[in-house]
């Protein structure tokens, strides 16, 4: 995957269009990624022709950016999917039904909804008794202190 | 045989692990588990003993393993490694958690 380039998220659709004119005209994949309280789109482009790659990066707008199905209709699972699993709203969607899980009170894949198996599972890198001297803090990264049971 | 292009397995290098732990913590799946104690050692010459970390036991659950290689990047003392192996199966699960002596390590990749 080629370094992502940012783009504007108004921009976001003009500036896939316009990428997708100058022949990267196949859609490999588009996801987002939770930034902890914002949610980044990445979609990358491939030209089928000379095999280049072409990487874009926008941040959504309280979670809401433009639809990508206009300019490639391949982006209709992919945006479900994130829509599904990271409470991305798509505008212009055209089928904006769930596509992956079971219904669930809250996105599975967003850092803050908790994972119940890891809260309780012991983590091996808490201390040892080598490591009382080494004083590092005993809990494993990604559970956060905010997690609850109970849907918010 | 297994071909070049297989992820292979993970392999420890017991004599170069200080037990930092850095491995078992930074593993995603929370597959290693590692036990160490504390020894003193004296040397003639030395004003005082000095402390080592001493391994006792590393197990890798290969049920929950991912092969990210994370384990492998972060040891700043390479004593993790890949491994040019099958994946050794087993008829129970208790048997894909291989310990000190089985992730010994073997012929290296490359």
């Amino acid at each position: 995957m080629s370094p992502p380039a940012p783009v504007p998220a108004e921009r976001w659709r003009a500036v896939a269009a316009a990428r997708h004119d100058e022949g990267f005209t196949y859609l490999d994949v588009l996801t987002a990624v939770d930034r902890l309280g914002d949610l980044d789109v990445v979609a990358v482009l491939v030209n089928p022709d000379t095999h280049e790659e072409c990487t874009l990066t926008t941040r959504s707008s309280q979670g809401r950016i433009e639809s990508l199905v206009p300019v490639f209709r391949g982006a209709d699972w992919y945006e479900r999917e994130a829509a599904e699993l990271l409470g991305i709203e798509f505008d212009g969607h055209p089928d904006p039904r769930p596509l992956v899980a079971p219904a669930s009170d809250r996105p599975e894949l967003l850092k803050t909804t908790p994972l119940p198996a890891r809260q309780t599972t012991p983590w091996p890198g808490a201390e040892d008794e080598a490591g009382a001297r080494r004083r590092r803090a005993a809990v494993a990264p990604g559970i956060l202190t905010t997690w609850t049971q109970e849907p918010q | 045989m297994t071909p070049p292009s297989a992820h292979g397995v993970i392999a420890l290098i017991p004599e170069a692990c200080t037990s930092c732990m850095l491995c078992v913590r930074e593993c995603p799946t929370w597959c290693i588990s590692l036990a160490s104690h504390l020894e003193e050692v004296t040397e003639p010459g030395a004003r005082r003993p000095r402390s080592v970390s001493v391994l006792d036991a590393f197990a890798i659950d290969f049920g929950l393993c991912m092969f990210c290689g994370i384990c492998v990047d972060v040891c700043p003392f390479d004593a993790l490694q890949w491994r040019q192996a099958a994946d050794a199966g087993s008829t129970a699960r208790a048997g894909l958690v291989h310990a000190k002596d089985a992730l010994a390590s073997g012929p290296d990749r490359d």
